[in-house]
């Protein structure tokens, strides 16, 4: 799992100084979220396709999470460097945790040589949590470019009786 | 007549010598960390070039003003960023982040001005304002 992550990090470092330097491949992703879950691919050069490794690659930006378990909280860590607060969402549905944003690009009219790995643009990050969560009480604070998300654990899931009604 | 791909070309060698012209200004050094005995990741960062000099942007999640160290010898500037991360109680259950502290050396061309390099951190992404030299800035004349 964490050689798999490691892979996947190197890769898209990879894929990224390849994409910049203009001898690389050119590629066009559709949206990541196709019904069928399989991204729609237009290339050019050497093809790379089924690797799931560049699927990550080829989807935004996406920040490392680590996600914490106590006796009461569920926490999760992300890195998001040079965000704004506001420009972070958070949101919870399904015992799935969503977090996203924009990065924007901060324009200056006289920039001309420009020379980027940093990550502009949208991001989506999502996991499942192992608990139910009190999706209420979820706080969140944001400090040298990490985000720290607390998820107090909810009180047992009570099970629920549902009356069906027949006619 | 346009071959086909003419346009793509082009757009090539724009940024082929876009990239060019940067290197031979803020130049990544990969040669200094051979035989570093602590282990550091290369952070992810940005040049812009603008008319009085360079903005060179570094990805320090975790990192603030205190984990901060910036020093230039020989031309060569080297950023180290030491983590203060949030103490979490409880246990690891899932990871991606890497441990490591991260650290980066450019080599800086003669025509930027070491003296009066100037950083700041911010939500965990330093930025470095490298001014040029009064000489090699692009100036206008007066004719008379």
């Amino acid at each position: 799992m964490r050689l798999q992550k490691t892979l996947e990090r190197s890769l898209l470092h990879e894929f990224n100084t390849l994409s910049k330097s203009g001898t690389g491949i050119v590629a066009v992703a559709g949206p990541v979220d196709k019904p069928q879950g399989r991204p729609q691919f237009s290339l050019r050069g050497p093809v790379l396709v089924g690797l799931r490794t560049f699927r990550t690659a080829l989807s935004a930006w996406s920040p490392a999470l680590d996600l914490y378990q106590n006796a009461d909280n569920i926490v999760a860590v992300v890195e998001l460097p040079g965000m704004r607060r506001e420009e972070i969402e958070i949101s919870l549905h399904d015992g799935m945790l969503t977090i996203s944003g924009e990065r924007k690009r901060e324009a200056s009219n006289d920039a001309k040589a420009e020379r980027t790995e940093r990550y502009i643009g949208k991001f989506r990050r999502s996991i499942t949590l192992p608990t139910r969560v009190d999706a209420n009480k979820v706080s969140a604070s944001y400090r040298d470019g990490i985000l720290t998300v607390t998820l107090p654990k909810a009180e047992e899931a009570k099970p629920k009786q549902i009356q069906v009604k027949v006619d | 007549l346009i071959k086909p791909g003419a346009h793509e070309m082009r757009r090539r060698k724009f940024r082929e010598r876009k990239e060019i012209n940067m290197n031979t200004l803020v130049r990544e050094n990969r040669d200094i960390d051979r035989g570093q005995s602590e282990q550091f990741v290369a952070p992810s960062a940005s040049v812009v070039e603008s008319a009085d000099g360079y903005m060179l942007e570094v990805e320090m999640p975790g990192v603030n003003k205190e984990g901060l160290e910036i020093s230039i010898e020989n031309n060569e500037l080297t950023i180290v960023g030491r983590r203060s991360l949030p103490a979490v109680e409880g246990t690891l259950i899932h990871r991606e982040s890497r441990p490591e502290n991260y650290r980066r050396t450019f080599e800086i061309d003669p025509s930027i001005d070491a003296n009066k390099i100037s950083a700041k951190i911010d939500q965990g992404v330093v930025s470095l304002t490298l001014p040029k030299a009064e000489h090699v800035k692009p100036r206008k004349i007066t004719v008379s």
